[in-house]
């Protein structure tokens, strides 16, 4: 039989932080937000790169790209997320999200869908290109990914 | 106000003297959460690109938390995690620990409860969210399991929503229902969802 310990864990945490002075909430907060900014332009060029690379690896003009280890477009994916944090259209980060769904899918179900990979990396480029699409434009391109990878889903399986 | 009430905004906390270990591989997204929690005033903040580099941290010094990506080479996330609540030294063994990562299928969720994490935070990362789970985990009670299939803090706990001051969650977040959870990526509530009321299985 399953012997189980349950036991007070002492909240050292809580401890350190509510003791001595400190920065109010809403302070800190903010300090690290602005903390954060200074990283902007490093992650913007960082997205840029993993862009590049995604066109540069696993492009349409790649010849042999389907022997490549997907698992690395998926992580070229997953460092854009990382690099989202301080930049902006945060649309950048659920485009290359749901490139990691379609990716995540694809390298469980075994099959793989090259043009809805294609469609992923143009809208990345399109998001991070500058060009203004509007809160509802972002919305929209981001729903039209997700009902892509949805059709795929249930017609490539 | 006791110890473990929410806590206004214009509460202070002192992140000065806490001992943070911070793990990614990715050497962006550790300078991103290390500019974080600096600006929420940490100075004593260890910096690892692996979760070997992190084991090494936290077999030596005593720790007051770790914030670790979840998707690593060799050791991911999830069994730094699991070392940490079996092996690590009695003084570390239940410090909290927040797994942080970019892309969240549910069955990623469950592993990060299951692995005895307090949290798994969804990137990209907000200054609010990293302070929110914090001051969550600051607040919390939990009670410690350790079992065969399981060590770490209880999974079963009561629910307290974000800290007085604070309101609402991310855009996005949705509402607390377990099971809710249809798309393959689960947005911060939902997670916090898988996190919170689930029961140990023992």
């Amino acid at each position: 039989m399953t012997v189980v310990r349950k036991f007070k864990i002492p909240n050292r945490l809580r401890a350190a932080l509510f003791t001595g002075d400190g920065k109010r909430i809403d302070e800190a907060v903010a300090d690290a937000e602005i903390g954060l900014a200074t990283l902007a332009e490093a992650c913007f060029a960082a997205v840029a790169e993993s862009i590049a690379r995604m066109e540069g690896e696993f492009g349409t003009q790649v010849a042999g790209r389907e022997t490549r280890e997907l698992v690395d477009l998926y992580r070229l994916s997953t460092s854009i997320i990382d690099a989202c944090a301080p930049i902006e259209p945060k649309a950048l980060a659920d485009a290359a999200r749901s490139l990691c769904d379609l990716l995540d899918h694809a390298m469980e179900a075994g099959r793989w869908d090259w043009p809805a990979v294609d469609i992923h990396i143009d809208a990345l480029k399109l998001l991070a290109s500058g060009i203004d699409l509007g809160k509802g434009g972002e919305e929209q391109l981001i729903l039209s990914l997700e009902k892509l990878r949805q059709h795929r889903e249930a017609v490539v399986g | 106000m006791s110890s473990s009430s929410p806590k206004p905004p214009w509460a202070k906390v002192n992140f000065e003297d806490l001992s943070i270990v911070v793990v990614d591989d990715n050497q962006q997204a550790l300078d991103i959460m290390i500019q974080v929690i600096s600006g929420f005033g940490a100075k004593k903040i260890s910096r690892c690109l692996s979760a070997d580099e992190a084991r090494k941290v936290i077999g030596d010094t005593q720790i007051d938390m770790v914030i670790t990506d979840a998707m690593m080479p060799s050791i991911d996330g999830y069994d730094l995690t699991r070392w940490v609540r079996r092996e690590a030294p009695e003084q570390n063994r239940f410090i909290p620990v927040i797994v942080v990562t970019g892309h969240t299928p549910r069955r990623d969720v469950v592993k990060a409860r299951d692995c005895g994490a307090n949290y798994i935070i969804a990137k990209p990362i907000t200054p609010k969210t990293i302070m929110d789970r914090i001051l969550w985990i600051a607040r919390e009670d939990r009670m410690g399991i350790e079992c065969d299939v399981y060590v770490g803090p209880d999974r079963r706990f009561r629910r307290q929503g974000p800290p007085a001051g604070m309101p609402g969650r991310r855009s996005g977040d949705l509402n607390d229902e377990i099971g809710a959870a249809v798309e393959p990526n689960m947005s911060q509530d939902e997670i916090d969802s898988v996190m919170k009321p689930q029961k140990v299985s023992v």
